[in-house]
């Protein structure tokens, strides 16, 4: 009986712990959110679509080919990468953008190869043509970059 | 030099063999007379690990090997490896030639041999080169997603390697991750592969702002980052190796070969002599690979990158009521923006509580309390009018850092002590081998968070001096999450263990314990208080028809008085209404005094009643970390 106890609270607890602490090591590729968030091109953005369970997109160096839904047209206002960017980040540069500073707003600058000196007259630009840049709920990120483009 | 079909299969690979082969077998001889496969830095490329049988790789997939005996033969590798760098060109399929395959081993061979590379019918990887071109990585950092609170799968954290390019931002690094893949969704199979290495675990790269969203934006798990002191050329071997596990699967255990364990194979093959990996133990957890690291001198810097939540918090303490209340109202929908502008709060105010009402609502999208067609045009609302203010102070930047986890105490505890029980005395001991309890030194820790495994008491009766075991919990979590006023979590526990219980004959019996259950925390004052429903369940040869089982209250209270000192008590009534029918009450207080990261004392107290018996203990320890 002890033995039997024993081996079955050993088995429990080895079933409860992995089911607790492996989860947080899934994978969430690059696809995933943005099958499930069907519209990843509007506002909001791919990386805010994380919500499911690991499917392996597996982008090994795979730093701006396509892979999955990651794929982006070709007839960019800047590079692939600030496209890129902004597609899977429109909601967090948003905000950034409508504050003036941030992370997201400094990726993009650099992304833009905009030098430090000039960043602080970039970012307020972008700030006061907010409404013009994000102009509806209904943005995509293309019509983003273009925007930004039309204001600097 | 022109081949016709009939000559290319007749003579070209056979001049190519001949030249190759020569001088490959010249280096073959070499590589023999070093006897190159004892080296550590190829045994560490392998993977290769001694075990009683020799050695074995803890690659599993057979295409990360040339030999088919590779896994265990690191010799036949190593030769083999040599000899197939003079393999012809593979024009149609570049990536399948030996050295597009492992640049890793490509390059520490053609150093140790001194192999003449224009004599490498293949002598650089086109593909390969490409990309590191792209990537133009300068700097690399170990990241460490912390244990998140309420989500048990969070528990022990996670580390990841972040690879920074020139001219570039930190969220657009790429984020290298190992991780096991898997579909499956039903937890005790997902629960029982995970341990017993059914799955397989793959490195894959991604953007590091993806690794932020999942881990700082949506489970809300504060982030440390590491920068390493890893130089151009050290870089460029962590990625040859890298590379080289490209699709390439380890079976995956969560208590060694976890994704922890795996990135100490790439910091080993940046730096040659480093052999993190030999420095682990027969577990591996996150925090102890950073505290690994630093003892390595690996680490430079240590920065912090709060998590939402942190975020959303620094933001709520830095506003007044008033204008967190309507910046929530805001968020909620039930409110517009512009009702900030008439609130006659301060523009610096207003423009904050904005920035607060922005990230409240993409709160709210992430843990589902808001629709995504409502999110969209409230979000572009709330931005729009925060777009016309000035800049706002910025309290998320200027606040503290918490303790960094790799401050805390130490993850394995031994203590020895003495108890007194009801005129009997006793010794005891204590190993527990992971992670925190609740009244550990919080510093380092998640705040509330309880985790056991493998917490064993033995004591010894002072009488009869035999050893018997006190108690073992196998796994026992505890997740004390104050409800507030933003996030809403629920509180839990889980315990499996064994125990010694009062039997229905008033004797001790040691008994197997399943407690589960959950319910609500809320801070009162500087304590946190919490209520629980549970199940609970024993097996015991001392309880009537060997078992019991009913529902359990339990209430507790947390409190630090002290940076130094943490309390914890509880009390848990217990109606056993299957099996042996009785009503069991537990009522006890543990408290702590922190004296270092490796030292504690501390003190519990604890009162049994059941099956009309009852019993009172009182005990001392004197914890030890390592």
């Amino acid at each position: 009986m002890k033995k039997a106890t024993m081996v079955t609270t050993v088995i429990m607890a080895a079933m409860f712990l992995a089911s607790a602490g492996f989860a947080g090591q899934m994978n969430y590729g690059c696809g995933v959110g943005s099958m499930i968030m069907e519209n990843n091109d509007s506002l909001v953005s791919q990386t805010l679509a994380v919500t499911t369970n690991g499917i392996l997109c597996n982008q090994f160096f795979g730093i701006t080919s396509g892979t999955l839904q990651c794929e982006k047209p070709d007839n960019l206002v800047y590079n692939e990468q600030v496209q890129r960017f902004v597609a899977d980040n429109m909601d967090h540069l948003a905000a950034d953008m409508a504050r003036g500073e941030g992370e997201y707003l400094d990726t993009l600058a650099a992304l833009m190869g905009v030098p430090e000196a000039d960043r602080p007259a970039l970012y307020s630009t972008l700030q006061s043509n907010f409404s013009s840049i994000y102009t509806s709920e209904q943005v995509t990120s293309l019509q983003v970059v273009a925007n930004m483009d039309a204001v600097l | 030099m022109i081949c016709f079909p009939l000559f290319f299969l007749l003579l070209c690979p056979a001049a190519i063999a001949g030249f190759g082969g020569e001088y490959a077998q010249g280096l073959i001889a070499r590589a023999e007379e070093m006897r190159l496969w004892e080296d550590p830095y190829w045994l560490t490329l392998g993977h290769y690990r001694p075990t009683p049988l020799g050695m074995v790789s803890r690659v599993d997939d057979p295409d990360f090997f040339l030999h088919e005996n590779g896994k265990t033969d690191p010799k036949a590798e190593l030769l083999l490896t040599v000899e197939a760098l003079f393999d012809p060109p593979t024009p149609e399929a570049p990536r399948l030639h030996t050295v597009c395959r492992f640049p890793a081993r490509t390059r520490w061979l053609v150093e140790k041999l001194a192999i003449d590379t224009g004599k490498l019918p293949v002598p650089v990887c086109e593909p390969y080169e490409e990309r590191i071109k792209r990537l133009a990585p300068e700097s690399v950092s170990l990241s460490f997603p912390a244990a998140y609170i309420n989500s048990p799968a969070s528990m022990f954290g996670h580390t990841l390697l972040i690879i920074r390019s020139q001219n570039t931002s930190d969220l657009v690094a790429q984020a290298v991750n190992y991780a096991a893949v898997t579909n499956e969704t039903f937890g005790p199979s997902y629960a029982f592969k995970g341990v017993f290495g059914l799955y397989q675990g793959y490195f894959s790269m991604q953007p590091y702002y993806e690794k932020i969203q999942e881990y700082s934006h949506v489970s809300r798990r504060d982030i440390w980052e590491y920068s390493l002191n890893l130089t151009e050329v050290e870089i460029r071997r962590l990625l040859d190796h890298l590379w080289e596990l490209d699709k390439i699967y380890s079976d995956y255990f969560f208590f060694d070969e976890n994704c922890s364990h795996a990135l100490l194979y790439l910091l080993d093959a940046a730096r040659p002599g480093l052999s993190l990996e030999k420095q682990t133990g027969p577990w591996v957890i996150p925090t102890d690979t950073i505290r690994l690291a630093m003892e390595n001198g690996l680490v430079e810097e240590r920065t912090f990158r709060p998590s939402k939540e942190t975020t959303m918090r620094r933001m709520a303490a830095a506003l007044p009521e008033k204008a967190r209340a309507l910046a929530r109202a805001v968020a909620r929908g039930d409110k517009e923006p512009e009702a900030l502008a008439q609130s006659g709060l301060d523009e610096q105010t207003r423009a904050l509580a904005l920035d607060y009402a922005a990230e409240t609502l993409q709160y709210f999208l992430i843990s589902r309390q808001v629709e995504k067609q409502d999110y969209k045009g409230r979000y572009i609302r709330i931005l729009t009018a925060r777009s016309k203010l000035g800049p706002a102070p910025n309290p998320v930047e200027e606040a503290e850092p918490p303790a960094p986890p790799e401050d805390g105490h130490l993850s394995a505890l031994f203590a020895a002590g003495a108890m007194a029980r009801d005129g009997d005395s006793y010794v005891l001991v204590r190993l527990r081998p992971a992670y925190h309890g609740l009244v550990d030194d919080p510093d380092g820790y998640a705040t509330g968070a309880q985790i056991f495994f493998g917490d064993l008491v033995l004591r010894m009766s002072a009488e009869t001096m035999n050893w018997e075991v006190h108690r073992l919990d196998a796994v026992n979590i505890v997740s004390v999450a104050p409800v507030d006023g933003l996030f809403s979590p629920m509180s839990w526990m889980a315990r499996v263990a064994l125990e010694q219980r009062l039997d229905s004959g008033g004797g001790d019996s040691l008994a197997g314990v399943l407690e589960l259950g959950g319910g609500k925390a809320l801070r009162l004052g500087p304590a946190t208080v919490y209520g629980f429903v549970l199940a609970e369940a024993a097996a015991s040869e001392g309880l009537e028809r060997s078992h019991a089982l009913g529902p359990a209250l339990r209430a507790g209270l947390l409190l630090q008085p002290h940076d130094r000192l943490s309390v914890h008590a509880c009390a848990q009534y217990t109606h056993f209404a299957v099996g042996d029918k009785h009503d069991r009450a537990v009522i006890g207080l543990d408290a702590q005094v922190h004296l270092s990261q490796r030292h504690a004392v501390q003190g519990s107290v604890r009162a049994v009643d059941s099956h009309g018996y009852s019993a009172t203990e009182a005990g001392l320890a004197v914890n030890i970390y390592f």
